[in-house]
């Protein structure tokens, strides 16, 4: 059964890239067999043949598979402790510059980007960035280019943005109805959005900073060498990469290229 | 043992000349004279050598000595006392050898042990450190067996009961299990093991100049504590005695084996880490993972409260509205029907409409046709015979023209007659005269209407009436006769040789048949049908020859119809055709069938009324419907004809460019086989040397290069010269000048790549380069780390100069840097920053001294502040580029303000790096100037060293045109520019879609843009978009630039509007290629 489910999901990814160009072959396979087993339940399959005939013959079906395939879960200024190092020992370097590009990959549903704009913000920095935020998913593209969260979440985002140093109130930066708070356009000035595949696609742009958090854990280690490679290429000399709370650049083949900035941070220096 | 063997022999020679001398004393002097005592000495002298039993030896021989010399001479008289003298003597020469031989067995041990320890502390020393399994194989094996003088080596580790290969010395891996044999004896037995007198093919010791044949092989095994941990095999050219290797392989193998079981420890460690690093993401992934899920049920568990109250809500009404619903649908079902059934009519009747409305039209042009021809002669005559020339017009003429228009005039009488007739048929005006007609009469009647036309064409004419023919049939005499009248008018006009018969047949169905034959031209079946209608004869071109209105036939089916019958053709082509009107023989009022065309109007369609085989509507319908279909399928072909425009016009391009190409390939290939048939004998000083400093000339024009060699010889350089890059590119290696002058326009490749591959090679990186040619790239050659640039022509002074600064450049040691900066106390700190040894630096405090500065001296780099007392660093950047006398180092720009996009835009042209001052600015700013000092050791992006590397010669096809480049990364901008540039294009650069817009609102000039996809404000293809929208930029050619590789990417940039696309990251040459087929001719 196992067995077989593997040539499945195996059939389905490879399905996937040559129908629709989105490359998840070198996902992690149990991530992507536990995210493919609940999308079989959503679609009401009973083996993965079924879903890909599904995902294969209608584009809408393999758009709503997108957000399967993808782990959307983010929230403002997660994890405080790492935009607090950003303040404290990336910022200062970035100040330097006359003008700063900083990239977040695998923006999700934007809360990543947002909070890193306010940080900009307030270390009034923004002015002279520009943030390039890329995913595959275009709906979540199209979330985070929105800035729009729903009321019931903000109060942890504040949260968080307070532990992570923030220097006002959020609420200096979103506009509030009933049901959603909407983040300031002025902030969305700096940011690009774009659809961008660290599994197919090659470096845009020189970047300074580049975020990419919680998203080298889905992929198998070879892509994870190749999104580090493309990270290597686009940042500049001494450029800073962050990574998520559990990734480590460690066993990766940039492991020589970069040196540790903040150990528990997973922030780290290109060479 | 392998202590070294010295020299014995004195030594030995020694012991004896001293034996030989004592006793020959002893001989000659008296007994009493204890001279024996010194035959102790040669004793006590062999400690020094190192056969343990030698000693004993030499006693044995001293005592034979001292019994000699008691002897001797043999007259001597030997007092007893003498003789126990020398038996005291010969005991003390005996217990001295005892001594003597103890020493020297302590001794040899002494030397073993140290031999071995010494070993062992090789071997540990070879292992210290956090060694690899490999390495600590490799670096064993090698000190063991240079140690032992071993010449072959290998070493294996022992896993789960199966040898490893960790490393070999002289020896290539070789560890399939089958080779184990005796290794893994020894690894499962633990005993070392040492063969001898191996054959001759066993194994070869080799060298570049030899080989030989080990003689010994020793396996011993490497213990860790007790455990074997793999076995240590080693082969020696030498045989004898190996016991002491034996015993450093027994105590050297426990450091080994120690080594080797941590290197495997620490290697299962990293495994284990990295294990548990995949677990820790694995389970980060399932952390996340359930966010989502729990996220999703959280929504899911509000959307279901809400929807189930909604759905409760709901629910009732839909109760209610149920019930009105199913009444509604009924009458809304019954609605439906009738509107469809209406629906239908109406589809019906506007079809009908249609197709009557386009008879109509089509009779109606046919008919002015065919009425204009007639009076379009009968026009033109009458005005001349109206006119003023009718007076000079002789008599025949002026009749013949009467009578033309008279012919004219009759032509239209019948031809409106025949309108006339016809409309009434078909309208249904038909007066029916109906009687009993006699068949002979008809037929005579006919007969002899036609029989002097017979006459008159030479035709033969026949009459038949076949046997079942009735006498007489009642029907309307006068219409039957028109229709046979038409019929063999017809039949006559159309036929030039040969009959016309007329049958006359019964049938069974009550009809009679006129089968009119003819012989003549015939109709093609596919317009057998078309003759029928109005105005249509079956060629278009016949009624020229023929005459006649086109209406006979038409007239002639309706009137059969009329009858009761049909009319039907039968005909081949070039034989004749046969009419046939079969008419009914007892026609009554009522049978006359009411035209079905009839109320379809007046144009009405023969065709319809015939009964006959051939449907005619159908071709009608089809034809029709066909209309739109062959305008859609004309829209088509205009479109198929664009896009075969396109195509040629795409397939023109290719052809351009191919030739073009291919020309371009043959050169280069002609410029190879010209640079390698032209032996590259370089000119010059290579052979006789004057001077210790030698200078390269790079220069194709021979007589400045001849002009350049004098001035060398004058300032004390020898001189070298080349013509092509390619053999400087050489000699700058062979010969490691200590100077280059170098020219830009070589005829193989552009100075500026030479210079660059010069800088690029470690081995020539360091020759200072200046640069002598016409001013068109001084900053870049600058920037590529050239000494100077004189402008062509050259000054006799300058070249003294450029001599000079080449020479200054040799005797730089250390690293120069020049700061700018009008604040002292900062200029003060920020050279006490940067001190370091090898570091020189002069400070300026403004723009004049920085010029003053580096016009006269050459810096390795430069730290500027933009805000002088004097001027702008802008203007201090601008003189310096201006080129001439000054150099221009690299820049890095360390300012107090913030920059405008504008400012840092214009920055960038001359430095890569600027620094803001802030919190960690000092840190930056050593980092980047430390970086600069040693620029040539560090190498450059390998994409931005490929660019530069493929920079090229100027090119015809770039020389002055515009490229408008939309991109906001610097780095590209940068590449891009350094490739394009150099081939002669000028590049405008704007930073993202929007600029670009403005700018071609502004300037249109443009040849080709090349558009990033990815930027700020506007992105790459909604800027295609709006380009594609202006009219005046709709063929102005496209190449997007994108980091996205895929088929679907592709296809929006095409859609977009984008010519062509290049996949990021660039290949230069496929870009110049794309260039060159997209550059408007």
């Amino acid at each position: 059964m196992d067995a077989i489910f593997d040539i499945e999901l195996k059939l389905l990814l490879e399905g996937v890239y040559l129908r629709y160009q989105h490359d998840f072959r070198g996902y992690a396979v149990s991530s992507m067999r536990r995210r493919v087993q609940q999308a079989m339940e959503h679609f009401e399959c009973a083996s993965v043949s079924q879903l890909q005939e599904k995902v294969l013959h209608q584009p809408a079906i393999f758009a709503q598979m997108l957000q399967y395939f993808t782990v959307q879960v983010s929230e403002m200024f997660r994890d405080p402790t790492y935009f607090r190092a950003l303040r404290e020992v990336v910022v200062p370097v970035l100040k330097t510059y006359p003008s700063v590009k900083l990239w977040v990959a695998g923006c999700s549903s934007g809360e990543e980007v947002w909070s890193l704009a306010i940080l900009l913000e307030e270390e009034d920095l923004l002015s002279r960035s520009l943030i390039y935020a890329t995913d595959i998913n275009p709906d979540a593209l199209r979330a985070a280019e929105s800035g729009i969260y729903p009321l019931d979440r903000i109060a942890q985002f504040s949260k968080n943005y307070r532990a992570a140093g923030g220097k006002g109130s959020l609420s200096d930066y979103y506009t509030s109805n009933l049901h959603d708070a909407r983040f300031d356009r002025r902030l969305r000035e700096h940011v690009v959005f774009a659809d961008h595949s660290l599994a197919t696609d090659s470096v845009f742009s020189e970047v300074h900073f580049i975020s990419c958090r919680n998203v080298l854990i889905y992929f198998n280690r070879e892509l994870q060498n190749r999104a580090t490679a493309l990270f290597h290429e686009a940042l500049v000399r001494r450029g800073f990469l962050g990574l998520g709370s559990k990734e480590s650049l460690r066993y990766t083949g940039q492991a020589a290229q970069f040196v540790e900035v903040d150990r528990n941070e997973r922030i780290y220096q290109r060479l | 043992m392998i202590i070294e063997k010295k020299d014995e022999m004195p030594l030995f020679v020694g012991i004896a000349v001293l034996s030989a001398l004592i006793f020959g004393v002893d001989v000659v002097t008296e007994l009493g004279v204890a001279v024996w005592v010194f035959y102790i000495i040669p004793v006590t002298l062999s400690v020094f050598q190192r056969n343990k039993y030698l000693p004993v030896f030499i006693a044995l021989v001293e005592m034979v000595l001292i019994v000699l010399g008691t002897f001797l001479p043999l007259d001597n008289v030997i007092p007893l006392r003498n003789v126990i003298n020398r038996s005291f003597g010969v005991i003390t020469i005996f217990a001295t050898a005892a001594l003597a031989t103890q020493v020297i067995g302590a001794r040899i041990k002494a030397q073993g042990l140290a031999w071995l320890q010494e070993g062992n502390a090789t071997v540990a020393k070879d292992l210290l450190g956090e060694q690899s399994v490999e390495d600590v194989g490799r670096n064993a094996l090698y000190a063991l067996a240079r140690y032992v003088d071993a010449q072959l080596g290998a070493i294996h580790r022992l896993e789960r009961g199966a040898l490893t290969w960790i490393g070999g010395y002289a020896c290539e891996r070789n560890d399939t299990p089958a080779s184990a044999g005796l290794a893994l004896e020894v690894a499962s037995h633990g005993e070392p093991l040492v063969v001898r007198e191996l054959p001759d093919n066993y194994a070869a010791v080799r060298s570049t100049v030899g080989q030989g044949q080990p003689r010994t092989l020793i396996l011993a095994p490497v213990r860790a504590e007790g455990r074997i941990q793999g076995v240590v095999e080693l082969a020696f050219l030498r045989q004898g005695d190996f016991s002491d290797v034996l015993g450093l392989l027994a105590g050297a193998g426990e450091n080994i084996g120690v080594a080797l079981r941590s290197a495997m420890y620490r290697e299962h460690l990293r495994d284990l880490l990295e294990e548990t690093q995949r677990q820790s993401e694995e389970l980060q992934t399932q952390q996340e993972e359930l966010r989502v899920s729990n996220e999703e049920l959280e929504e899911q568990g509000r959307a279901l409260r809400e929807s189930q109250q909604r759905l409760e809500h709901q629910q009732t009404d839909l109760i209610q509205s149920n019930t009105q619903l199913e009444e509604h649908t009924s009458r809304l079902e019954r609605q439906k029907r009738d509107l469809l059934k209406a629906q239908h009519a109406l589809e019906i009747n506007a079809q009908e409409l249609h197709r009557a409305n386009r008879y109509k039209s089509e009779f109606l042009a046919n008919m002015s046709h065919e009425l204009r021809t007639p009076l379009n002669s009968s026009l033109i005559l009458s005005q001349m015979l109206a006119g003023p020339k009718s007076v000079t017009m002789a008599a025949e003429e002026i009749q013949r023209y009467a009578r033309t228009i008279h012919a004219s005039n009759s032509d239209l009488l019948s031809l409106i007659n025949d309108i006339l007739d016809l409309s009434k048929i078909e309208a249904g005006h038909v007066d029916m005269d109906t009687g009993v007609v006699s068949l002979n009469g008809l037929l005579e009647a006919v007969r002899q209407m036609f029989e002097p036309i017979a006459a008159s064409k030479n035709l033969g004419f026949r009459v038949i009436v076949e046997n079942n023919a009735p006498p007489t049939l009642t029907t309307d005499r006068s219409k039957l006769q028109q229709v046979l009248k038409n019929l063999l008018a017809n039949a006559f006009k159309f036929t030039e040789q040969g009959e016309v018969t007329l049958t006359v047949a019964g049938s069974s169905d009550g009809r009679v048949s006129f089968a009119v034959a003819d012989t003549g031209i015939g109709i093609p079946e596919h317009q057998q049908d078309v003759i029928f209608e109005a105005f249509r004869q079956a060629d278009g071109t016949t009624s020229r020859k023929y005459g006649g209105t086109g209406l006979g036939l038409s007239i002639s089916r309706e009137l059969t119809r009329v009858l009761g019958g049909e009319l039907r053709v039968r005909s081949t082509p070039g034989q004749g055709s046969t009419f046939t009107a079969e008419v009914s023989a007892q026609l009554d009022q009522a049978t006359i069938a009411p035209s079905p065309s009839a109320p379809k109007g007046a144009g009405a369609t023969p065709h319809d009324a015939s009964v006959s085989g051939q449907p005619s509507g159908a071709p009608a319908t089809e034809l029709a419907a066909a209309r739109p279909a062959a305008v859609a399928a004309a829209g088509g072909a205009t479109e198929a004809g664009a896009a075969a425009r396109a195509g040629t016009g795409a397939f023109s391009f290719a052809d351009h460019a191919l030739p073009r190409n291919s020309a371009a390939a043959a050169a280069a290939a002609a410029a190879d086989s010209v640079a390698n048939m032209v032996p590259a004998a370089p000119r010059g000083d290579v052979q006789d040397r004057q001077f210790d400093r030698l200078v390269l000339v790079i220069e194709d024009d021979q007589r400045f290069a001849d002009i350049l060699y004098e001035v060398a010889h004058e300032q004390g350089f020898d001189c070298v010269l080349s013509a092509n890059g390619a053999d400087a590119l050489r000699l700058a290696r062979e010969l490691r000048p200590s100077g280059i002058l170098l020219d830009i326009g070589l005829p193989d490749q552009s100075g500026l790549s030479v210079l660059d591959q010069i800088k690029r090679d470690p081995a020539t990186r360091h020759i200072p380069i200046h640069m002598i040619s016409v001013a068109d790239h001084v900053q870049t050659a600058l920037e590529l780390g050239a000494v100077g640039y004189a402008v062509k022509p050259v000054a006799r002074e300058e070249l003294i100069a450029a001599f000079a600064k080449v020479e200054e450049k040799l005797q730089t040691r250390a690293r120069r840097i020049l700061v700018v900066e009008d604040d002292a106390t900062l200029r003060e700190s920020i050279a006490l920053l940067l001190q370091a040894d090898d570091v020189e630096i002069t400070m300026c405090g403004t723009v004049a001294q920085a010029l003053e500065a580096v016009a006269t001296h050459t810096f390795d780099c430069m730290v500027m502040d933009l805000m002088l007392p004097d001027a702008s660093g802008y203007d201090l950047l601008e003189q310096m580029a201006s080129g001439g006398k000054y150099a221009f180092p690299p820049v890095i720009v360390y300012t107090g303000r913030a920059l405008t996009r504008d400012e840092e835009t214009r920055l960038r042209r001359y430095s890569r790096s600027i620094i803001i001052k802030g919190a960690k600015s000092p840190e930056r700013l050593v980092d980047e100037v430390t970086l600069f000092l040693h620029r040539v050791e560090a190498s450059l992006p390998p994409d931005q060293q490929k660019l530069l590397l493929q920079a090229r010669q100027r090119d015809a096809v770039f020389e002055g045109r515009r490229i408008l480049l939309v991109e906001d990364d610097v780095r590209n901008i940068f590449a891009l520019s350094s490739v394009l540039e150099p081939l002669g294009a000028e590049i405008i650069v704007t930073r993202n879609g929007r600029e670009a817009l403005d700018f071609l609102a502004r300037d249109s000039a443009v040849d080709v843009v090349l558009m990033d996809l990815m930027m700020p404000e506007m992105d790459g293809l909604t800027a295609t978009r709006e380009i594609r929208k202006q009219a005046a930029l709709r063929d102005l050619p496209i190449i997007a630039l994108t980091a996205k590789a895929m088929v679907d990417d592709r296809k929006n940039c095409l859609d977009a509007g984008a010519n062509d696309y290049i996949a990021k990251p660039i290949d230069i040459d496929k870009l110049v290629s794309l260039c060159r087929v997209w550059m408007p001719k």
